[in-house]
């Protein structure tokens, strides 16, 4: 069975998965089952130089800040979790103009998480799939 | 037929190849492809060379409370091990578009934040709403 690292300190903290963008730019994301989409920081568009152009559309997100508008990139390959993902829409906001100020980078949602059934180790701090 | 790429300055003399044999001589357009591409490659390893690897520790000792972006980081679990600082700053953007900026001879990239997250109570709502009003 393959396990998979992920990281929660204490009960102030998030549960936190590595994520790899375009096979280059490994990220911390935040591993959310409250949220319906994956969602990237703009400023990951920065260092993997993709242009702000190539958002395919806008949609609105709600988040418990309220509604958000968000651009639509599709991301070439997404690793993540034992999971390659290619050519996959993901919702891009920029985290610090919308308070999150936390050490990640992207939210992994319910769309990458339902593609697996996903078991949670806390003790020893791995994923697992079943 | 391919230009050879593999040992310069030879690479330049003999130029072109076919089925691992060269064809004829090279013309001196062709030698100027070869030794350009050659100055290329050696420019991005001159840039890379500029960036010393850092261990995590010495990172978050030389740029505490900055988000940085590394270049060739090595991970143990979520952990970063070490890598080398292409930028640092305390505004995120800041520290993404100069890391963006100097990615010139390094494969795979982080951004990490090397101060410690506030002990915080969070909730976590991010639903994409059916169709944009």
């Amino acid at each position: 069975m393959n396990t998979y690292p992920f990281e929660w300190l204490d009960d102030d903290s998030l549960v936190i998965v590595l994520a790899k963008i375009n096979e280059e730019t490994t990220l911390r994301f935040l591993l959310d089952t409250g949220s319906t989409h994956t969602c990237l920081d703009k400023n990951a568009l920065y260092i993997e130089q993709i242009s702000l152009k190539e958002a395919v559309k806008q949609v609105e997100i709600e988040t418990a800040n309220g509604w958000i508008l968000a651009d639509i990139f599709i991301i070439n390959s997404i690793q993540v979790i034992g999971l390659k993902l290619q050519n996959h829409p993901v919702q891009v906001i920029d985290f610090i103009a919308h308070g999150i100020m936390s050490n990640y980078s992207g939210v992994l949602g319910m769309d990458i998480l339902q593609q697996k059934n996903l078991c949670f180790h806390f003790e020893e701090r791995t994923l697992s799939f079943s | 037929m391919i230009l050879i790429g593999k040992n310069p300055p030879e690479s330049g003399l003999y130029g072109l190849v076919k089925h691992g044999r060269p064809t004829k001589k090279p013309t001196f357009a062709m030698q100027q492809v070869v030794a350009y591409q050659w100055k290329i490659k050696i420019a991005d390893n001159m840039e890379a060379m500029q960036f010393e690897m850092l261990s995590w520790e010495e990172i978050k000792s030389h740029y505490p409370d900055e988000w940085v972006v590394l270049g060739d980081p090595i991970f143990e679990g979520t952990l970063v091990l070490q890598g080398a600082v292409l930028s640092h700053h305390p505004d995120k953007r800041v520290a993404s578009i100069e890391g963006g900026e100097r990615r010139k001879g390094f494969k795979s990239f982080t951004l990490i934040f090397t101060g410690q997250d506030q002990p915080i109570r969070r909730i976590g709502l991010l639903r994409t709403l059916p169709k944009a009003r």
